[in-house]
């Protein structure tokens, strides 16, 4: 592989568990305490400060108050959501998620410069708060470990994370004030002003504090003791040069004490009153994270039985929904990698999230009343309406569901369930949507595939290839062609590449041919559960009646949808995307890449495959085994790969906004200077055949797109006999 | 006010033309394998336009379909818009009739319902092109008639109708009872709401049989129509495109448009 | 055998339309020994009486108030003139007025119409009306037993008639009641004509460049009729703002399904293809004969669209 640089970091271990260390050195400490001797090294509590005891758990008791009423006040607009089935379930690997997501924060590390900064900031408030435990622990309880090498040690990384805390602001106040323009100050607010100044004011003052502090006692009495204390000890240095004297230090001391403490409890209260909160909510989110595939929407159970479907008032959310939106902390994250958003269209999801949490807070207590006094669900509560005022129609329809919000979401809100969600209340309640994507919905249920206007049949593609052997249950694999791999004039050549390949290997197969029908995920993206669930039953009990184990996708769509959504319909097959089995094929000898093509690609992973079922793998090593192919990665790939612009049934839209997603992608790839930009998906390829030539308007030496099959077939069989069958 | 919509259940007019076949000894066009007939698309389009009053005025709307029991489907699909009721007229006599033995099954139908104040037909269904159904229940009835509609509203007496012309269009006013063609330029058809599929789904289609309608089983279907279909062929075709010749533009031209005129398309 | 034909024949600017002169011609052709007459109502109609050539009878009435059509008044003279001419046979155009006359005629002679016919043929004796069905992708062919059999007819199935006008002229009475009023009409505005709804639609795409090779397209299309013509644009075109959105055809814009579709300097995407492959005839223009347009054409002039377009601008003029 040619250049792969860009590889995104994967998460590999818990390298952000440095409060780990922390606590076990504090145990460590009271193991030491008990053998140290008298006059080890240690410090008074609440020096020169008597009152300080009763007044530090005043601030506590005010703290834990503040905290239970914010907590209670959030729960209590949760709890105006519906129920979350299995939120409780596979406590296991929620835990796991907790921890590696929640506490070791493998995504927001996902951008350096963020992940070292929060690192900083989040491990210095653990530590800290360690410290400040120890000594109310010291103070307090009847034990005493606070002295001799574990004391000086204590010192020694108290000040530690003291400064890295106060790097970790220094990181974050650049990015702020100095940096350009960025994602975070899309929707900056006051608060966040106050969080990091009041952080690092927090910081400076404890340094100041203790300098005072050492400045009086340790200085004179104990040096060696005071530079243990380095943060402190070079505070005092410089304080030192003006030459105050101790009953001047001593007064200092008590006001940067007392401003110390106070500060530190009001910046904890604001994590009732700002997104400071999601130092709760994300590890909670990260418990409550989906342990099944993001490429899988949600059943509604019972269809027929519904009254309401889908979301259109802010109650029809599950609680997990509404929690969600308390843990957005307006990073930005998601809409930087928004496909729309990149393109001009009208969705960020990140307003999104933070529209839907603002209209909560507005009619949320009112309906939590109206519920408490009346039976019913309150949808008449809100004179506001949830889609069309608080959330635009076109902002739902701009949606790709291609998953790069939910990738990046540091926080694990689910961006993608939410808005089709709110689309199934469109389509399904109010039968609102874009004309083109009703015609499309329409096509589907008269006629079992999208393409209106096809004038193909779903055997077109078999026209001139010898022999296409049905599937009759007897054959280890079907190959399922799909209504874009059969009536889409493009795609044909895609089909036929796979099923010579696959015929070539000598894998046992057929096809279902004019059986065929959709098997229903542009209805369920388009939000049409109720289509998507008749098309996907009908398909599951064909499939059954004729045995099938083994599926080989053309599409990755129809892939995620028979992988992770056909075992909501008791469907259970084994399936997989014709990319993974032709460099299966490959691996083990049956299909050979022999003549050389020599081309200049780079590769596009289609959402479907990449991002959403993790195959990354598979079609690039295909290219690698193409003698003469030479890959070069596009700036934007893998997890990170942006959307060609036609998922979530934009393929049957009209875009709105300033630009076209494949456009911009078109250029992405065009940039490489590739001959050929290479992908798996037929949506994918009809994108760049539209895309490509709009930013690239010279016929001459314009890119083409191909699928990873088109170019397999002319390394297995040879150009010019792919030529050849091409003109027959 | 009651609506009356006539809907007609035909071949999809999407098939594939590679699809589309001909039996030439029943003169039929087969059904194309994994195609599903559909409503027929103007008919449709009356029933939006037959809601959209209903909406207006208040009342209700039948959907009457004449056809085998698959035309069911095209029925629900009415009702699923938002008709309130839905009428089959089956029965093997009505099989294989004309335009006229469809009109006069359809307006004993319409008698039979009793109340109607208005019956919309589509133009023409998407199958035959005939254009004749609305007008000739409209004879068989007595009522007067407006075809062709791009929008009807409902006055103090009547219907005001505006006609699609050539060239532009003209309106028109009818008293009630009348019959009302809806033409495509009225706008698209409504997407059902899941609870009113939910609901048109458990409705029952009230089904008619000649016997129903007093009908004399030798005066409809293929025993009672006056045109007698003699061949249906597709014409012959040349599958692949024909290149203009010329030595000059205006020569490939002046050939282009011989070509043209010879199949009649200008 | 002999037929005695009636034409039901329309006025244009105070004289027979073409549309009627090709129905007399027609009827001419399969008179074969019959009396072929005409009916003309409105303004004028008995000075039109002798420009209608091939009839030898005109049954006319001067009443102003046919000018405007009005189905039941004018079935009203078609029935007297069908009675009076004894015909066993009747031509009216696929219009305004043979959409309704013709089977409200029918319905009132207890006969039946063939609509929309293509070809009127006598094959021994019997006559046989073919008419195009399915969306065009068939043709049928009906007999009529009953007396008079009715067709309308398609404009240009005949050619036009020849010879002197009708000799003798009967008047009908003028226009009767009418349960519908017509109570104004209005042209459709320049831009009136629906892409959706045109008979021919002129699309261009990407190939053209620069917004003036739109001016090109609309130009053609003006020259075909802007009656029945109607200016489409690919996706692509849109884009580069050549055309508003409102008259894109494709997958996410229109389908249209007009007789005549055609594409200039489209390469037939397969988007673009959804909306007009439903076209009876596609016409391609483009520079690259291998461009995938061709393969749904039925003609296709390969050329630089530069050329190509005056001269066809130039030979509609001419029609």
């Amino acid at each position: 592989m040619a250049d792969s640089t860009n590889r995104p970091a994967r998460p590999q271990r818990l390298v952000g568990a440095w409060w780990g260390p922390a606590v076990g050195l504090s145990a460590l400490g009271f193991y030491a305490s008990a053998t140290v001797p008298g006059d080890a090294p240690t410090r008074e509590i609440f020096f020169n400060v008597p009152d300080g005891a009763w007044a530090v758990y005043a601030f506590l008791a005010a703290l834990v108050g503040l905290l239970i009423f914010g907590f209670v006040r959030h729960a209590s607009l949760w709890s105006i959501g519906q129920p979350t089935p299995g939120a409780l379930k596979e406590i296991p690997s929620r835990l796991k998620n907790t921890v590696r997501l929640g506490m070791a924060q493998d995504k927001v590390r996902r951008d350096r410069y963020a992940g070292i900064m929060h690192w900083c900031i989040f491990s210095s408030i653990v530590v800290l708060t360690l410290v400040t435990a120890q000594v109310a622990i010291e103070a307090d309880f009847p034990v005493s470990f606070l002295h001799g090498d574990y004391y000086l040690f204590f010192s020694f990384y108290g000040d530690l994370f003291g400064v890295i805390g106060l790097i970790g602001v220094g990181m974050a106040l650049y990015r702020r004030y100095f940096a350009q323009m960025h994602r975070i100050r899309w929707d900056e607010r006051l608060e966040d002003h106050l969080i990091i100044v009041g952080l690092g004011l927090v910081l400076l003052s404890g340094f100041f504090v203790e300098a005072a502090r050492i400045m009086v006692t340790e200085m004179n009495q104990h040096p060696d003791w005071a530079r243990w204390s380095f943060g402190g000890f070079t505070v005092a240095k410089g304080i030192g040069v003006f030459g105050f004297e101790d009953h001047q230090m001593l007064a200092f001391h008590a006001y940067s004490w007392w401003f110390h403490v106070a500060m530190a409890f009001g910046w904890l209260a604001l994590i009732v009153f700002t997104r400071l909160d999601h130092m709760f909510f994300a590890p909670i989110n990260a418990f409550l994270l989906r342990t099944d595939s993001p490429g899988r929407l949600t059943k509604i159970e019972n269809i027929e039985e519904q009254e309401v479907f889908g979301v259109g008032f802010i109650q029809d959310f599950t609680w997990k929904q509404l929690f969600e939106l308390d843990a957005c902390v307006r990073c930005g994250r998601c809409t930087e990698v928004c496909p729309a958003n990149i393109a001009g269209q009208p969705l960020s999801p990140m307003h999104l999230i933070q529209d839907l949490k603002a209209h909560l807070a507005d009619v949320g207590p009112a309906i939590a009343q109206h519920r408490h006094e009346f039976s019913d669900p309150g949808r008449e509560v809100s004179s506001v309406a949830l889609i069309g005022d608080v959330i635009k129609d076109e902002t739902l329809w701009a949606c790709r569901t291609c998953g790069a919000c939910v990738q990046e979401c540091p926080v694990m809100i689910e961006h993608v369930p939410t808005i089709v969600d709110m689309r199934r209340y469109l389509v399904m309640s109010e039968a609102r949507i874009p004309a083109t994507a009703q015609a499309a919905l329409e096509n589907l249920e008269m006629r079992g595939h999208p393409w209106r206007g096809t004038a193909l049949e779903r055997t077109t593609w078999m026209e001139g290839l010898e022999e296409v052997p049905m599937f009759d249950g007897s054959q280890e694999y079907l190959y399922w062609v799909g209504c874009s791999g059969s009536l889409v004039e493009r795609n044909l050549p895609v089909t036929k590449a796979v099923f010579r390949l696959v015929k070539e290997s000598g894998a046992s197969f057929g096809v279902l041919g004019q059986e065929e029908t959709c098997n229903g995920d542009p209805a369920r993206r388009l939000g049409n559960e109720y289509l998507y669930q008749i098309l996907a039953q009908q398909l599951v009990e064909t499939f059954k009646s004729k045995n099938v184990q083994k599926v080989i996708t053309n599409c990755p769509h129809c892939f995620n949808t028979f992988k992770n959504e056909y075992p909501q319909f008791d469907g259970n097959f084994e399936v997989i995307h014709h990319t993974e089995f032709l460099a299966g094929a490959m691996q083990s000898g049956k299909l050979t890449a022999k003549h050389p093509v020599a081309a200049n690609v780079t590769y596009h992973d289609s959402c479907y495959l990449g991002r959403i079922n993790g195959v990354y793998d598979a079609p690039r090593q295909i290219l690698e085994m193409v003698p003469g192919t030479n890959l070069t990665e596009m700036q934007r790939n893998l997890s990170k790969g942006l959307c060609c612009g036609a998922g979530g049934g934009n393929m049957w839209q009209e875009e709105v906004g300033e630009r076209r997603v494949n456009h911009v992608r078109s250029e992405e790839a065009v940039r490489t200077g590739a001959d050929q930009v290479i992908s798996n998906c037929p949506f994918c390829i009809q994108m760049f055949e539209d895309g490509v030539p709009a930013v690239h308007p010279e016929e001459e030496g314009r890119m083409r797109p191909f699928d990873v099959a088109e170019l397999l077939e002319k390394s297995v069989f040879g150009e010019t006999a792919v030529a050849g069958e091409r003109s027959s | 006010m009651h609506i009356v919509v006539c809907a007609k259940q035909i071949p999809d007019p999407e098939t594939p033309p590679s699809a589309f076949k001909i039996d030439a000894a029943t003169n039929k066009v087969i059904p194309a394998a994994g195609i599903s007939p559909v409503l027929s698309q103007f008919d449709g389009i009356a029933a939006e336009a037959a809601l959209r009053l209903k909406e207006a005025k208040g009342g209700k709307v039948t959907v009457i379909s004449l056809g085998a029991e698959s035309a069911q489907a095209a029925i629900k699909q009415v009702l699923a818009m938002g008709a309130d009721e839905g009428v089959l007229l089956k029965d093997a006599a009505f099989d294989d009739g004309d335009s006229y033995t469809t009109a006069r099954t359809l307006a004993e139908a319409i008698k039979k319902l009793g109340d109607v104040d208005a019956v919309f037909c589509g133009r023409q269904a998407a199958d035959w092109d005939m254009g004749q159904v609305g007008l000739l229940i409209a004879e068989e009835l007595g009522w007067p008639a407006a075809i062709i509609a791009k929008g009807v509203e409902a006055t103090d007496t009547g219907l005001k109708i505006q006609r699609v012309l050539a060239d532009g269009f003209e309106t028109v006013e009818a008293p009630l009872p009348a019959v009302v063609t809806v033409s495509n330029e009225f706008g698209e058809p409504r997407y059902p709401k899941l609870p009113q599929i939910m609901a048109a789904a458990k409705k029952t289609v009230t089904a008619w049989g000649a016997g129903d309608l007093g009908l004399d089983p030798g005066s409809v279907g293929k025993a009672g129509a006056r045109l007698q279909l003699q061949k249906l062929f597709i014409p012959e075709k040349s599958g692949r495109v024909e290149l203009i010749e010329g030595d000059t533009p205006q020569e490939q031209a002046s050939n282009l448009i011989k070509k043209l005129q010879a199949d009649k398309l200008i | 055998m002999a037929n005695n034909i009636l034409v039901v024949g329309e006025l244009e600017g105070g004289a027979p339309s073409p549309t009627t002169l090709e129905l007399l011609g027609g009827a001419q052709g399969l008179a074969a020994g019959g009396a072929v007459s005409v009916m003309l109502l409105g303004a004028g109609a008995s000075g039109a009486a002798a420009q209608a050539a091939g009839a030898a009878k005109a049954f006319v009435s001067d009443d102003a108030a046919y000018d405007t059509f009005n189905g039941e008044q004018w079935l009203t003279a078609a029935q007297s003139a069908v009675e009076q001419s004894g015909a066993n046979v009747v031509l009216v155009a696929q219009s305004v007025v043979g959409r309704e006359v013709g089977p409200r005629l029918a319905s009132r002679l207890n006969t039946a119409v063939a609509m929309d016919c293509v070809s009127v043929a006598d094959a021994g004796g019997t006559l046989q009306f073919t008419r195009p069905c399915y969306g065009g992708n068939a043709l049928a062919t009906y007999t009529i037993a009953t007396s008079p059999a009715i067709a309308t007819v398609r404009a240009k199935s005949f050619e036009p008639a020849s010879g002197g006008g009708a000799g003798e002229v009967v008047q009908l009475a003028g226009a009767g009641a009418s349960r519908v009023a017509v109570l104004g009409k209005e042209k459709a505005e320049a831009t009136g004509l629906q892409i959706q709804d045109a008979k021919v639609v002129v699309s261009g795409g990407r190939g053209l460049g620069a917004p003036e090779g739109f001016q090109q397209i609309e130009a053609l299309a003006s020259a075909i009729g802007s009656d029945k013509a109607a200016v489409g644009a690919s996706r692509a075109a849109v884009d580069l703002g050549c055309s508003p959105p409102s008259q894109q055809v494709g997958l996410t814009g229109k389908v249209v399904t007009p007789d005549l579709y055609i594409a200039v300097a489209i390469s037939g995407a397969s988007q673009h293809m959804a909306g007009c492959s439903g076209s009876k005839v596609i016409v391609a223009v483009n520079r690259d004969k291998d461009a995938n347009i061709f393969s749904f054409a039925k003609y296709g002039i390969v050329g630089d669209w530069k050329a190509v377009v005056p001269a066809l601008i130039e030979e509609f003029k001419k029609v």
